[in-house]
């Protein structure tokens, strides 16, 4: 004990360098989300201020985290001509490489991407020299903790609400656990807890001291025990993270590093002699070990990958526009979409289809910052992407109170009902006698799901008065607000003038079943819901005649014969519903009629470009329809769509810069118009959001496919739902997984990800694009960490910016690859 | 009339025996062709073998229902002549186990798309299922026992479908074990019937049992091991760790062992029951292990958080439960259970996916305690009274009277704060309805099994029921009622451990699987056997 007392006393210089290595450790964890509201989240994040090149791999970490494919993968893409001979020139002179292609050939046939063992921990060394180490017990050990603290909508018997903390409740579990030695495999260790003091510095400081470990040290090893559980400690983060969004306080993650570093030191503690010593010596070969080595020439494939894409992208962009689209006064439609990268082919098939419609992209939470609270015993839904926090709060009403409160009525009961019989279903009194009893009725579901006709439609009064409050106060809105709304919505997407007659909003939502991962396919910008709400908001705003009041003397003036119009698109079937068609005036019906036949046949032919990549080919456009409405119900269907998968570029810019090329669904499109925007504050706004959304979301799909055993949710066939939205554990394994599950990224056969880092194309000056990057730190780390490719539109062409410099985009010409 | 009658009985019963064999063709095809579009066809075929079994099966349910009113199948002598063991019980099972195949079939064929271990799939689900249909329909025990054998080999495929995963190696490994020790328990139980009966024909042996002595040694050491085996497959305390291992395995093989495999220990029995001798050691052994399982289990499950681990608990419950009934000598009710839990089961593994958007509504504060007790008594009041008017609901059975009053009790007590009147009056309804639903569900299955005239429940099997039964009830009570209490809060940890239960025999496997795996590894690379160790994959 003379340990703890000599921690007691010891340099508080030491403890403030130690707490930051444990502050540097924690801020390296993702955040994640719950699944019902899941939302993409670059897992290098915590890492932006390191170039891409180093930070992707972790010096303490064990598993693996790279960005990097395995060599055999590029060495394919070569062999397969994905990457061409000046791809790899280009990659060549980026780095300032003075190897030739041979010897990069050559590169790829012996070496694998070197990873490490990581920061060594005593928990690996075996007890006996044929036994094997803990390190699994205590990943379980502290995992189950984790599940029982956490979970509170799985398990019928929850924990008490009076729980102080994870890392108490850790404590008390443990300190109570009569097995504890036996199932870890640690004799000594419940004994040596209930010794110890009980609190959280107490303990964090004795371990601290029995460990005696630099903060470098310290550091790498919190990476190492986080990267053991990356899945709870992301979890335990995105509390924090969220906890933060509203201005609450939370530091879970930090309470489960102490637990980790706790079990490290028992472990400490409780080892042999032999054990210490071949603990130590770990210690002094990692401490010698060079940090990592980079792997240049693995990174030169990695950026000719990179520039094959980017080759194609630059020969589209540049190239002399066929068709500029329509004349202001020649636009009957004006349909504004996400920027998701789905929608860049239902907007080129529907531009083929009705040449009269003009299509604009813009964050399909269009600018309204909401949280929904539909009428229902339902908890309020965010629906605004996940790095904000909602400003108001939408409220569902029927216009009657009366009938609100009879509906709430109503539906609590009803879902009051169902709660009882699912406890009754679950209670160790009554779960025997009821399957005795009921179970059979189950062949009845057995066979309905079977068949697919599980479709349920749920009836929903219509929500004509929802109102709209501020979360903070609960105050309905001011018309100013309303206002305040509108005016960012259509300065955000640059459309001020040109109102065309029929102004829609559309939205976007996936429908499946049985799908626990389906917030991943909805509208991230929703907060990983439809985004139908959102749209309906919005275009009830812009029909609002005081709000149109209140633009024109902001200088916004929609003409009066602009009705706008709220839409959403099922990303499974390509369909585009109307919103609210019975409130559309009868005037504009005829109108409407011919957008929703447009619409009608851009799906199609997006249902056809899109059918290889399902595996659908060979069948004519009912068939294709049918089989893609069968993904909306069949349970058992592990892939219905691809989601945002290949995603790789996007473009701040007005559609008159892409309208016509075929990105192939691969492309975030944003409009832009620099023109009204001369003060960069619009600019200053897409690149701190959207951009960094779709950084996100290019890193999320990158990192799954690059490191998918870190980074990637496993296989879905394995997965199990904890804590009812909490997350998702694969197998056995005892640790949440994060990231998107290998059939969300792979077919079978080949990977439906081009792990390719986003190219972001911005029309505007380069002035105003630098003023952003030099007062937007995040923006500059993200751009100056390579962490995503910037590039404008000058007059010349494309420009990259290099280290402060824009150079010219060339895509190099076939005979330059000839001198190798 | 009857000549038709007749003629249908042969045909009907030459399809039931031929679709297991066709089964085992075609797994022995689809695992031998490499041709997508063969493959392809494979699958669909096995669905229409299963259809046609459903349909051979209902209708030789259809001739056994009209045989006793006169007119003559002629079904048991010539299912005898095939070997084949045609009655209700062998029905109700084929159809259910046709349907599961089918149903899973259906679902694994989209489930799997894309995944390398499809085409493995077909052929080990083909030749588990054909393997279960054998089984079921055996009149010669020696076709029972190797169809038992052969079951839990084509499973064990199945469950190392991801061989390269470790918990998977390891599951398979425990159930491995296990299932060896079972099949041996098995052979030597039959032979044991042998040895009493000298036949091997079950037909025989029924016909024998009015000659059988009183108390023979033979018959006792065969249900203690028929007992045994039976424990084993249904994954009962302390052997049960595999089963919860076992999420290693796809979702559509979880719903296969959990739907129409594991229940076999009880389909064995079920089967068994006739040629033992009224209750045997072998029925206590069930009825202690039994229970006890099912109390560990079912108080486990509830402190689960992850969704299949929760199902896979309550699977280990249920068959406790249902074996814990054939320890009463409640057969049928016993039957029921186990087909119900079987259809139950299938469809909360395959919909497990569903949990996400079935959890949407945060769970609501419950009610005050005080009311919620008050209304569970009513309810629990109405059925003791319904139960004493009528008894025979629960066979006379003190035990199985009181799990009913338990149930009734149970359901009712989680109504939230703030739950309607005309709710709750609704829901005690359907509580106090369980006890007719009992008698329903009697009616359903009235004469699949045909009871033992000799069979008594001696005093220590019911005090045996009634001891499980009462510290369920009392745990419960606890748990139920003061959650947040200490106490409920300190056993909560221990039972989501299982009670340490499963510990020892983990150990042991684990153990073997670490030298297992090293020996492996010294094989394959000499120089660096260690580094592995430990690693997660």
């Amino acid at each position: 004990m003379t340990d703890v007392t000599l921690a007691r006393s010891g340099k508080p210089t030491l403890a403030a360098e130690q707490n930051d290595a444990l502050a540097r450790a924690t801020s390296v964890v993702p955040p994640s989300w719950p699944l019902d509201r899941w939302i993409a989240v670059n897992p290098w994040w915590g890492l932006r201020h390191l170039p891409a090149e180093r930070a992707v791999s972790m010096r303490g970490a064990r598993a693996r985290t790279s960005m990097l494919m395995p060599a055999t993968f590029y060495r394919d893409a070569w062999q397969a001509g994905r990457i061409r001979p000046q791809d790899i020139d280009q990659a060549r002179a980026e780095a300032d490489l003075q190897v030739t292609t041979h010897t990069l050939l050559a590169a790829l046939e012996q070496s694998t991407e070197q990873t490490g063992h990581g920061a060594p921990s005593v928990l690996d060394i075996p007890v006996q020299a044929d036994g094997h180490g803990v390190t699994e017990a205590v990943r379980r050990q502290v995992a189950r903790t984790c599940g029982l603290f956490f979970d509170s909508r799985q398990s019928r018997w929850l924990v008490s609400s009076e729980q102080a903390g994870l890392f108490e409740s850790w404590l008390e579990q443990t300190r109570n656990d009569l097995m504890l030695d036996r199932q870890v495999g640690l004799p000594g260790a419940r004994a040596t807890l209930k010794t110890l003091d009980s609190g959280l510095p107490e303990l964090t400081a004795w371990a601290l001291d029995v460990l005696k470990l630099a903060a470098d040290d310290l550091e790498a090893l919190s990476q190492r025990l986080f990267f053991e559980l990356i899945g709870w400690a992301a979890w335990c983060r995105g509390v924090d993270w969220r906890a933060g969004l509203t201005g609450g306080q939370s530091d879970l993650c930090d309470q489960l590093l102490r637990i980790l570093l706790v079990w490290e030191a028992l472990g400490v503690h409780l080892a042999s002699p032999e054990q210490r010593h071949q603990w130590q010596v770990s210690w002094t070969r990692f401490r010698q070990d060079a940090p990592k080595a980079r792997n240049d020439m693995l990174w030169a494939w990695h950026r000719a990958y990179e520039i094959g894409y980017q080759r194609a992208l630059v020969s589209k962009l540049e190239a002399p526009k066929a068709e500029p689209g329509p004349e202001n006064d020649q636009v009957d439609y004006q349909a504004v979409f996400c920027i998701d990268v789905r929608s860049e082919v239902l907007r080129r098939h529907l531009e083929a289809v009705c040449p009269t419609a003009q299509t604009i992209g813009f964050a399909g939470f269009f600018g309204m910052p909401i949280t929904h609270q539909g009428l229902g015993p339902e908890d309020d839904i965010p629906r605004l992407p996940g790095l904000l926090a909602p400003t108001y709060r939408l409220a569902e009403s029927t216009g009657h109170r009366g009938r609100d409160r009879e509906f709430i009525r109503g539906s609590d009961q009803r879902e009051m009902s169902r709660q009882t019989v699912r406890k009754a279903k679950y209670s160790s009194l009554s779960s025997f006698t009821l399957v005795e009893t009921t179970g059979m009725a189950w062949a009845w579901k057995l066979v309905r799901d079977s068949l697919n006709r599980n479709r349920t439609s749920p009836s929903r009064p219509d929500p004509e008065h929802s109102g709209l409050f501020h979360c903070h106060g609960g105050d309905p809105i001011s018309d100013i607000e309303r206002v305040d709304l509108a005016e960012q919505l259509l300065r955000g997407m640059s459309l001020t003038t040109g109102f065309a007659s029929l102004l829609v909003f559309v939205g976007h939502g996936s429908h499946t079943d049985n799908n626990p991962q389906q917030a991943g396919l909805a509208c991230g910008a929703c907060g990983g819901q439809n985004g139908g709400v959102n749209a309906s908001l919005a275009a009830s705003l812009i029909n609002n005649p005081r709000v149109r009041t209140g633009l024109a003397e902001r200088g916004i003036r929609i003409p009066d014969f602009t009705l706008a119009v709220a839409a959403e698109h099922c990303t499974v079937t390509d369909r585009v519903t109307i919103l609210d068609k019975d409130r559309v005036p009868d005037s504009y019906l005829a109108r409407l009629l011919t957008l929703e036949n447009g619409f009608a046949e851009a799906a199609k032919r997006t249902r056809r470009e899109r059918a290889a990549a399902l595996k659908l080919t060979g069948r004519d456009d009912e068939a294709l329809l049918q089989s893609m409405i069968r993904r909306t119900v069949n349970w058992a269907e592990p892939r219905p769509e691809w989601g945002l998968a290949n995603n790789a570029s996007i473009v701040f810019a007005q559609r008159a810069r892409t309208r016509g090329l075929d990105l192939e669904g691969r492309s975030f499109l944003h409009d832009y118009d620099p023109e009204l925007d001369p003060e960069g504050k619009i600019l200053t706004a897409l690149m701190t959001a959207p951009m960094v959304v779709a950084n996100w979301i290019n890193l999320q799909y990158l990192g799954s496919v690059a490191a998918p055993d870190t980074y990637g949710a496993g296989n879905k066939l394995l997965h199990s739902v904890v804590g009812g939205n909490i997350g998702l554990i694969e197998g056995n394994d005892p640790d949440l997984r994060i990231g998107l599950s290998y059939q969300s990224v792979h077919d079978g056969d080949h990977w439906r990800h081009e792990p390719v880092r986003l190219t972001v194309v911005i029309d505007a000056p380069r002035g105003r694009i630098e003023q952003v990057i030099a007062s937007q730190p995040d923006v500059a780390r993200l751009v100056e960490n390579r962490w995503l490719w910037l590039w404008r539109f000058a007059d010349t062409g494309l420009e990259t910016y290099h280290n402060g410099q824009w150079q010219r985009v060339v895509s190099l010409p076939e005979q330059a690859a000839e001198a190798n | 009339m009857n000549l038709i009658i007749t003629a249908l009985s042969m045909p009907a019963l030459l399809v039931w025996l031929t679709i297991p064999v066709l089964l085992l063709l075609l797994a022995l095809f689809s695992s031998w062709t490499r041709n997508p579009l063969k493959l392809a066809h494979c699958w669909h075929f096995a669905g229409y073998l299963f259809t046609g079994s459903m349909a051979a099966s209902l209708v030789i349910g259809l001739l056994l229902m009209v045989d006793p009113r006169g007119a003559d199948s002629a079904l048991p002598e010539l299912g005898h002549q095939l070997g084949l063991q045609p009655d209700g019980l062998a029905v109700w099972m084929a159809l259910m186990v046709a349907f599961i195949g089918w149903v899973i079939l259906r679902y694994a064929g989209d489930y799997l798309q894309g995944d390398p271990v499809r085409n493995r799939f077909l052929p080990w689900f083909l030749t588990t299922l054909a393997s279960v249909l054998l089984l079921i329909f055996a009149n010669n025990l020696l076709v029972l026992a190797g169809a038992w054998i052969g079951v839990s080999l084509a499973l064990h495929h199945l469950l190392t479908l991801y061989r390269n995963r470790r918990e998977a190696r390891l599951a398979a490994l425990q159930k491995f074990i296990i299932s060896r020790v079972g099949d041996v328990c098995v052979i030597a139980g039959v032979l044991l019937l042998h040895a009493h009966y000298g036949s091997f024909q079950l037909s025989d042996m029924i016909a024998a049992t009015g000659a059988r002595g009183q108390g023979s040694a033979t018959l006792e050491l065969a249900s203690v091991l028929f007992a045994t085996a039976a424990l084993l497959k249904c994954a009962q305390v302390p052997f049960h760790g595999w089963l919860i291992r076992v999420m290693e395995a796809p979702t559509p093989v979880s719903a296969l062992l959990h739907a129409g495999v594991i229940n076999l220990g009880g389909f064995l029995w079920l089967r068994l029951f006739p040629v033992l001798d009224g209750f045997t050691l072998g029925h206590l052994m069930l009825l202690a292990v039994g229970g006890m399982t099912a109390m560990v289990s079912v108080l486990t499950m509830m402190s689960q958080a992850s969704v299949k681990h929760a199902l896979a608990w309550s699977t280990s419950a249920q068959m406790g439960f249902m074996l814990f009934e054939i320890g009463m000598g409640a057969y049928l009710l016993a039957f029921l259970h186990l087909l119900a839990h079987s259809l139950y089961k299938a469809h909360s593994f395959l919909a497990s996916g569903r949990t996400v958007s079935a959890s949407r509504v945060a769970p609501f504060e419950e009610a005050e305690r005080g009311l919620r007790v008050a209304w569970s008594s009513a309810a629990a009041a109405v059925a003791l009274l319904l139960l004493w008017l009528s008894p025979g609901l629960v066979e006379g059975n003190l035990v199985l009277g009181a799990v009913l009053v338990m149930a009734v009790f149970g359901s009712v007590l989680g109504f939230p704060e703030g739950i309607g009147r005309s709710q709750k009056l609704m829901l005690t309804g359907c509580a106090v309805g369980l006890v007719p639903l009992y008698g329903i569900a009697h009616w359903l299955l009235g004469g699949v099994i045909v009871p033992q005239p000799d069979f008594a429940l001696p005093l220590i099997g019911l005090l045996v029921g009634l001891a499980v039964v009462g510290m369920l009830v009392t745990i419960s009570l606890v748990i139920l009622l003061t959650p947040h209490s200490p106490l409920s809060q300190t056993i909560r940890y221990h039972i989501s451990n299982g009670f340490y239960l499963m510990l020892p025999f983990d150990q042991v496997t684990e153990r073997l699987s670490h030298y297992l795996e090293r020996t492996r590894a010294d094989r394959d690379l000499p120089q660096n056997a260690t580094s592995t160790l430990g690693d997660k994959s």
